[in-house]
């Protein structure tokens, strides 16, 4: 259960203060040592690439193989978590390098770099935990809330989430295409898609191309094992990325909102929103790295656009600000996040409970 | 005239480099590990020699990598360095003629106050390797010079003019070359001994430095001048210093009917201006790619502004988180109404729906 108290306005103001004034703390204090850590983190990640391409060269060898899978593993889960998630969100706009570039910046992912900004960093991120207007929960498939209507389909849906945390990247790559559009009686005619989606399906081929031929076909003999092990860190990475994702916003506590409480919101409203829909969990250094710093949710969800590494140093300052104003800050280790998780999955593959908030007439 | 230096760029390796297939990044990341001059993503330049010209100026030789196409006398090229992270952008004048192709000279002041110059001569050293944009510029030799020159310049106003003489006299000019040239005091003759090497080695040329501090006649009036240059009206002038400087040459050329015979350059850094009363300006945004020009009202989101005069301009949110309609301004100030922070470098990116224009700005987008 959400156990945030009700504020009033004046207290929503004070909250929005000073939330604002922590983050101005850390825009002040942005500077070389940011640049540094995402210079390094890139530079871990190219040589965490590189040499687990080299170790799947060998085959299907029971030191390298295992060694590449790893490194290959590593590195497109540091690209798309800690730095592509990262640099699109405009963390490291304020430095002005091009190749840190929030709208041209493109990511080792099946999904384009443009959906994934429209979807997410718009969508998601503007109207977080929002019933029919945040497509993240659940992402039409999985019923994580007792106010999402349940049908028979519903009863499979711990399926769909390991499918779905398989297939992870083709999901986020599909999300914009919206693909319903296409079914059922009013559905808009397949040319469409077809134009609508050359982006997405160029990306897919060049992906496909990258991991499926190229590599393999770099490695002559060895073709096999390297296209297996590159499948292997592909789904690697889906499960990884899901995991994390799937502890954001749907472990217990984190509640969500209709579109009409939220239609006339503050940014103190909006904090406040961010903070009670978003989870975080604990973990070593190391973690909160590969996971992109989603480690901190909330702090991600209040501040997108600052550098992710520095939300380690707000957290103790924003659950300061939320014991004092009476407000939860969902926070516990990753496998109980995850098993709350589960719990939902679980639980809302039934019919009912009865809904929390006033429905919609 | 130079001829592009780096033929792989346009050739089939650029093109294969720069395939959608490719990973351009990654692969320029790996090549950048070996050499950095080698980076697909930007052109490079290793710094060669810095050499001190005066008390406060500087010339850097650089060596320009792979991308660099070249320039041509009196052009200035993009110098990026990044001061705590963040990344600035100047143009600097070659003081070089334009044979150099990939190693040329820039030459730099440094100004008071001022972030970029400041930072080259603070940190810049033999070795060291910086970002560079494309050469540019229109203050360049026309395409027939006439048998009569005059080269009248002013402080560092004296770089690009340097760069077109050297590309005369090594074409082998035979024409008559006056070269007049403004400096605060003796000490600040930038280029000064290698300009007299010059003169002594063609007698074509003839220089006079004038200096502020000694006296009536090292202003620029218009009877110094035709005193000096009695035909001066009838010489293809090339000029170039700080504003005020030029406005008042201008206005000799124009008033002795001789404007057609002049070619110039502003020089220096732009002033900005930042009115805050709080309430923003009433401002004109230029939009670089549209060639057009609109209005912003004071106060008023540049979204809102470009959206009033019937542009479309990308967006999502509309609060300032999602990004979505991120672009590049060029140069102008505005300020971010959340935050109030300010953004007045030229070359940044900012979000449209949460700027308001201080000055005038041209966008990118």
């Amino acid at each position: 259960m959400n156990t945030s108290r009700t504020l009033n306005r004046d207290e929503v103001a004070a909250l929005q203060a000073e939330l604002d004034q922590v983050r101005a703390e850390v825009v002040a204090d942005l500077g070389d040592k940011d640049a540094r850590y995402i210079r390094r983190v890139i530079r871990v990640q190219r040589y965490s690439a590189l040499a687990g391409r080299i170790a799947l060269f060998f085959g299907f060898n029971p030191i390298t193989w295992p060694l590449g899978v790893f490194m290959l593993s590593v590195a497109k889960i540091l690209e798309n978590m800690e730095i592509g998630h990262n640099v699109m969100h405009g963390q490291y706009d304020w430095m002005h390098d091009p190749k840190l570039n929030s709208q041209t910046y493109e990511w080792d992912n099946v999904g384009t770099s443009d959906d994934w900004r429209h979807t997410h960093n718009y969508k998601h991120h503007t109207y977080t935990n929002i019933l029919g207007k945040d497509e993240d929960l659940g992402y039409d498939v999985i019923r994580i809330t007792p106010e999402q209507r349940w049908t028979p389909a519903t009863l499979f849906q711990p399926l769909y989430a390991l499918t779905l945390g398989t297939l992870f990247q083709w999901g986020v790559a599909i999300q914009n295409l919206r693909l319903g559009r296409y079914f059922g009686k009013r559905r808009k005619p397949l040319s469409e898609l077809s134009e609508r989606g050359a982006p997405a399906g160029r990306k897919m081929l060049r992906q496909l191309f990258k991991d499926y031929l190229f590599f393999p076909l770099l490695s002559g003999p060895n073709f096999l094992g390297t296209l297996a092990g590159n499948l292997v860190a592909n789904v690697v990475r889906n499960l990884w990325t899901w995991a994390i994702i799937f502890c954001g916003h749907f472990p217990a506590g984190a509640r969500v909102y209709t579109q009409q409480e939220t239609a006339n919101e503050t940014r103190g409203d909006w904090y406040l929103r961010q903070l009670n829909g978003s989870a975080n969990f604990s973990g070593a250094t190391w973690f909160h790295i590969m996971s992109g710093h989603l480690s901190h949710q909330i702090e991600h969800h209040m501040f997108p656009d600052i550098p992710a590494h520095r939300y380690r140093e707000m957290a103790p300052k924003v659950q300061d600000i939320c014991e004092r104003y009476g407000q939860q800050y969902n926070t516990a280790s990753f496998p109980h996040q995850f098993a709350t998780v589960w719990g939902k999955i679980l639980r809302y593959s039934l019919p009912g409970p009865e809904p929390r908030l006033p429905q919609p007439a | 005239m130079s001829a592009p230096m780096n033929t792989t760029e346009h050739g089939w390796l650029g093109r294969l480099v720069r395939h959608p297939l490719v990973d351009t990044p990654a692969l320029s990341f790996y090549l950048e590990e070996i050499n950095p001059l080698w980076s697909l993503t930007e052109t490079r330049a290793r710094v060669e020699r810095v050499v001190d010209e005066t008390h406060d100026t500087r010339s850097f030789h650089l060596k320009a990598g792979r991308g660099w196409n070249g320039f041509r006398a009196g052009q200035h090229v993009g110098i990026h360095v990044e001061i705590d992270g963040v990344r600035y952008q100047r143009r600097y004048s070659f003081s070089c003629a334009e044979s150099a192709g990939n190693r040329f000279r820039i030459t730099v002041k440094r100004v008071p106050g001022g972030r970029v110059s400041n930072w080259l001569h603070d940190h810049v050293k033999a070795g060291d390797v910086i970002t560079v944009s494309p050469a540019s510029g229109d203050f360049v030799l026309d395409q027939e010079v006439p048998k009569k020159l005059l080269l009248l310049s002013a402080g560092s106003g004296i770089t690009p003019v340097a760069s077109l003489l050297h590309t005369l006299l090594e074409g082998g000019y035979d024409g008559n070359i006056r070269f007049v040239h403004y400096a605060r005091t003796s000490r600040d003759l930038i280029l000064g001994d290698e300009l007299r090497e010059l003169a002594r080695n063609h007698p074509n040329l003839e220089i006079t430095n004038l200096c502020a501090d000694e006296g009536e006649q090292g202003q620029i009036s218009a009877g110094a001048i035709s005193k000096l240059v009695p035909d001066f009206g009838e010489r293809l002038t090339y000029l170039c210093g700080p504003a005020g400087f030029m406005e008042i040459a201008r206005e000799i050329w124009q008033k002795s009917g001789s404007s057609d015979h002049l070619r110039f350059e502003y020089f220096g850094s732009p002033t900005v201006r930042i009115e805050n009363d709080g309430n923003g300006v009433d401002a004109t945004v230029r939009l670089a790619k549209q060639q057009a020009s609109v209005n912003a009202a004071a106060g008023s989101t540049l979204l809102e502004a470009l959206e009033e005069a019937g542009q479309e301009p990308k967006y999502g949110c509309r609060i300032g988180i999602c990004q979505s309609c991120r672009c590049r301004k060029n140069s102008g100030v505005v300020r971010n109404l959340v935050t109030g922070e300010v953004s007045a470098e030229p070359q940044q990116e900012i979000q449209l729906c949460i700027s308001a224009a201080e000055s005038e700005v041209e966008l990118e987008f």
